[in-house]
């Protein structure tokens, strides 16, 4: 992956429209390093959801052997959240392309389809969340989109586990509003 | 956003004054579910992570549609109709393989931005790209959308659709192609079965597929010579020769496929057949005339000839729909105009009100002037006078940079509304501001090339101000625009070659300039210079040496006067440039008629006065060109009397100023010409060097500038013609060098590209001259013979062609 962790941290801080190319090059490294391990591993849906968790360390074992790019665990673990957050937003946007000649209204219906429309949304507001306090977005972004323990978060941003849970709430409880708007 | 701001806010403040312990109640109170955002991505798309990551087993995305059957086999493609089959989606598509043709120049990571590119072209009127990649053999794949519909032509002819309602189909094609354009994609492959009609809420609307030869085009590697392809007859000429082409390949075709359309039936492919065989047949057919004014402009052969774009091609359709002159019939304003008024009196006045009304300061003139009182009239004066100073100074500039043409509609209308006004009601001011108006009208038609608008509107101009000949308040500004009109006519008649016309309008000009200089001494004598100047260089262009050298001596005088220092060493730039202009005209003189030594040392003192005004201000445009073309000349003459060295150093200055040059005013073609023919002057010092290399190399860059050109110059026959040149004189030295096959090559090009020029042309010796040259090195000598004859005819037959002729065995 070639990376070092300042390289990370900067690209932590983009929004996935905003990636280079090798950027998104590296994303689609990620992404298809995800794929591959839910595809060996057989991640099944567990009472209807995905194991993020699961497939995040999986993926930082499998790296490991090969190269010690990332500067630790849990940099590696945003660098997936992050990841995450583009390959869904990038499959949700694919999905809205789209358009349909005869008029299938069940297809608005469909739970894909659907979620495509919730996650361009909350892209949206993402954007916004951003200009108004990036610290939020990105705590939100590792705990939505990685799942990842607010101990690591904290770790990564160099600010305390507390402060962490503070800003995830507060970004989780702004956006909910927004989205309901 | 910003309603959801202050929301954020107070929530921010809240948690920061005191958290709350459960979010999911704190959201409940507010009246949000909090479920709306829960604690993980995997909570609230489920499904779409599934599909995301999921990952069917090394299955390629292909596997998500079924086939149903295969709809047809083209020579570059299989089609298949489908079925969206990972039980997400259930739609009808469109699958289509391309064929691999040139599949070694295709890069997948290229491929795969250019599918998107395509994907992105979301509109009504073109079929959707669903998805698309490659297979593991590197074929393209394209999912589509499934259009039912009828092709164009069979939706047409089966409704006998007329005009009427053919053209409002035409109209949403334009609005489809501009958006394509705009985003950089050409189609390159309209034609009525790439067009399928579909039924919205019981309108037709035409939805166009097939972009199957934009993606492989734009998917060859930069520099990459495009195989031609495309279909005979729709496809434009340049497209089919492999030549660069952009968005008017798409106009060509649409033309064409307006045409097809409109002959219901009665020819298969009206593109197969020749111009006016075409037009007969759309005639015998019924069309109306100036439908066929719009295929035709949409149809030449030159692209710079069509609509320049999508929507200049739609407004036409419009105002075809609409009764309103056309576009098309620009260069023909009197014409679209008595047109229109004898059509559709009513509608006429109405356009021009809006157009009018559309411009603050035109406005002024289409208020009824019989109700206006002195002192509006006075302030329409003012007025006009504020936008003829606005209009000279612009003019001046965009001279300068090469684009006047921004400047024809504004002479276009105000010629419109000086003549709708009524004179009656004119006060002496009034009679000069209009025919100032008149004259700066005409120097933007002369700027583009128009010379009878150009003649036309300073006869008007001349006409108004004979009305203040008479009044003693206005005499100075009356010599001084008269003469002005006069020097402007003499300059047009002279590119016209109106030998004895240019004389009489200079000499009056000259006339006039000098009374205004006895008159009123403290004018600046540059009126009287300037018609000097243009005497003289006349004088020399029909061999009347004694009278060109009293004028140019005349000149030089003035300007000596009047640039030399004052008694603190300062001189005038305007003055200084003058004079430098003066010297040239005598180095010219002496060349012509004298010693070619004088030549030489005139051009360098014209250069030396070329670099004072640089010293004044070395970014100005006028001095800088004015330089350039002195060292161009200088290198000519160098060249001529076996300086070589001397010339080459000449010429590396001459094009580091024109590349300067270049950059500064990148749309001015006459400076663009002037650099090619820097190059030029590079490749002969180095062919007389004998260093064909290095002459191959500057003939080539010469030979891209006026390939520029060419292709920018809309009307351009000489445009075309110096680009033949370069394709010739670039030839020749490929022949010298052996390389045989490429010269050909070039050679038939300038052969392709003179041929329609001469027949067009038929009298013009240059355009004679350089169509025989490359017939004679291609061994035409058939074609060549009367070509041939005619130059000599006409006297063009100097050293080099007579050599050239005993070199083919001509003589």
């Amino acid at each position: 992956m070639g990376m070092n962790p300042e390289h990370i941290t900067r690209l932590l801080n983009r929004s996935p429209d905003d990636l280079t190319r090798d950027e998104a090059a590296d994303m689609e490294a990620i992404y298809q390093r995800l794929k591959k391990i839910a595809r060996i591993q057989r991640v099944k849906i567990r009472n209807g959801q995905l194991n993020t968790t699961a497939l995040v360390n999986e993926a930082w074992i499998k790296s490991r052997g090969k190269n010690g790019a990332f500067a630790d665990r849990n940099h590696f673990f945003a660098y997936c959240a992050l990841a995450m957050r583009h390959i869904l937003f990038t499959q949700a946007r694919r999905n809205k392309l789209i358009t349909y000649v005869d008029d299938d209204q069940a297809l608005d219906r469909h739970p894909v389809y659907q979620q495509s429309d919730y996650l361009l949304e909350l892209e949206r507001h993402l954007a916004s969340l951003r200009e108004f306090s990036p610290r939020l977005e990105q705590v939100f972004t590792y705990r939505f989109f990685g799942e990842m323990p607010f101990d690591a978060i904290a770790a990564v941003l160099k600010m305390s586990e507390r402060t962490a849970l503070r800003d995830w709430k507060k970004a989780r409880t702004m956006l909910a509003v927004a989205l309901e708007k | 956003m910003s309603d959801r701001r202050p929301d954020w806010k107070r929530i921010s403040a809240e948690f920061d004054r005191a958290e709350p312990d459960n979010i999911e109640r704190y959201l409940l109170d507010q009246g949000v579910d909090p479920a709306v955002v829960p604690d993980s991505v995997g909570h609230s798309a489920a499904e779409l992570l599934q599909v995301a990551l999921g990952g069917e087993d090394e299955a390629p995305e292909l596997s998500r549609y079924r086939i149903r059957e295969r709809l047809e086999t083209g020579g570059q493609s299989e089609i298949y109709l489908a079925e969206r089959s990972d039980g997400v989606y259930h739609r009808t598509v469109v699958i289509k393989f391309i064929a691999d043709r040139y599949g070694q120049e295709l890069l997948r990571r290229q491929f795969l931005e250019e599918m998107q590119l395509l994907a992105d072209l979301n509109h009504p009127g073109i079929v959707q790209i669903l998805d698309g990649g490659l297979t593991e053999n590197d074929q393209p794949w394209l999912v589509l959308d499934h259009i039912d519909g009828r092709h164009l032509d069979a939706w047409c002819s089966e409704g006998h659709l007329g005009p009427r309602d053919v053209v409002p189909l035409f109209l949403d094609l334009c609005d489809a192609l501009d958006h394509v354009h705009r985003r950089g994609v050409v189609h390159m492959d309209l034609k009525p079965t790439n067009v399928l009609i579909k039924q919205i809420n019981g309108t037709a609307f035409p939805v166009v597929i097939d972009f199957g030869i934009a993606l492989r085009s734009a998917s060859l590697k930069p520099g990459t010579k495009r195989p031609p392809f495309g279909t005979p007859g729709f496809a434009a000429p340049e497209q089919l020769a492999g030549r660069p082409v952009d968005q008017r390949a798409d106009i060509w075709s649409m033309g064409m496929m307006l045409a097809q359309v409109l002959t219901r039936g009665r020819c298969d492919n009206i593109g197969l057949l020749e111009a006016n065989k075409r037009q007969t047949l759309l005639r015998k057919q019924g069309v109306p005339a100036d439908l066929i004014d719009v295929i035709t402009t949409c149809t030449r052969e030159r692209p710079g000839d069509r609509y320049p774009s999508m929507d200049t091609l739609r407004t036409d359709l419009n105002n075809w729909r609409h009764d309103y002159p056309l576009i098309a019939n620009r260069n023909r304003p009197l014409h679209v105009a008595a047109k229109s008024v004898r059509r559709h009196p009513l509608i006429f006045a109405t356009a021009l009100l809006v157009l009018a009304s559309a411009a603050a300061f035109t406005g002024k003139y289409t208020r009824d002037i019989h109700e206006l009182q002195q002192r509006t009239l006075a302030e329409k004066t003012a007025g006009d006078a504020l936008l003829n100073f606005i209009s000279n100074d612009l003019f001046e500039r965009l001279v300068q940079i090469g684009r006047v043409d921004v400047l024809q509609l504004v002479a276009e209308r105000s010629l419109a509304h000086l003549g709708a006004q009524d004179q009656r009601t004119y006060d002496a001011a009034a009679w000069l501001q209009t025919a100032i108006a008149y004259t700066n009208a005409g120097k933007v038609f002369d700027a583009l090339e128009v010379s009878d608008q150009a003649l036309a509107a300073f006869d008007q101009a001349l006409l108004h101000l004979r009305q203040i000949e008479q009044s003693a308040g206005h005499r100075r500004p009356y010599l001084r625009q008269a003469a002005t009109v006069h020097t402007a006519m003499g300059r047009t008649l002279a590119t016209e070659g109106q030998g004895e016309r240019t004389e009489s309008s200079l000499l009056r000009a000259l006339e006039l300039a000098d009374r205004l200089i006895t008159e009123f001494p403290d004018e600046d004598e540059d009126l009287l210079w300037e018609a000097h100047i243009q005497l003289g260089w006349h004088y020399m262009e029909y061999g009347r040496p004694d009278e060109a050298d009293a004028h140019i001596a005349a000149a030089m005088a003035t300007a000596q006067r009047r640039s030399a220092p004052d008694q603190d060493g300062l001189r005038i730039p305007a003055w200084t440039l003058n004079l430098s202009q003066a010297w040239q005209a005598r180095a010219w003189h002496a060349f012509d008629y004298g010693a070619e030594a004088d030549a030489l040392a005139a051009i360098g003192d014209a250069l030396s006065l070329a670099r004072l005004t640089l010293e004044f201000d070395h970014e100005d445009i006028e001095y800088l060109d004015n330089y350039r073309i002195l060292l161009n000349q200088q290198a000519f003459l160098m060249l001529r009397t076996g300086r070589t060295r001397s010339a080459d150093e000449a010429i590396t200055e001459a094009i580091a100023t024109g590349e300067r040059l270049q950059i500064l005013t990148p749309e001015n073609r006459k400076y663009q010409r002037e650099l090619a023919y820097s190059y030029t002057t590079a490749g002969e010092a180095a062919e007389q060097q004998g260093d064909l290399e290095a002459a191959l190399g500057f003939y080539q860059r010469s030979l891209e500038l006026s390939g520029d050109i060419a292709q920018a110059d809309p009307a351009g026959y000489s445009s075309a013609n110096d680009y033949a040149i370069d394709l010739t004189r670039t030839a020749h030295i490929l022949i010298r060098k052996g390389q045989e096959p490429q010269a050909r090559e070039l050679l038939n090009e300038a052969v392709n590209l003179m041929r329609p020029i001469q027949r067009g042309e038929p009298d013009n010796k240059y355009y004679l001259h350089s169509l025989a040259v490359p017939l004679i090195l291609l061994g035409r000598y058939d074609e060549a013979r009367p070509l041939v004859d005619a130059v000599r005819a006409a006297g063009l037959n100097d050293a080099e062609f007579t050599a050239l002729l005993s070199e083919h065995g001509l003589d």
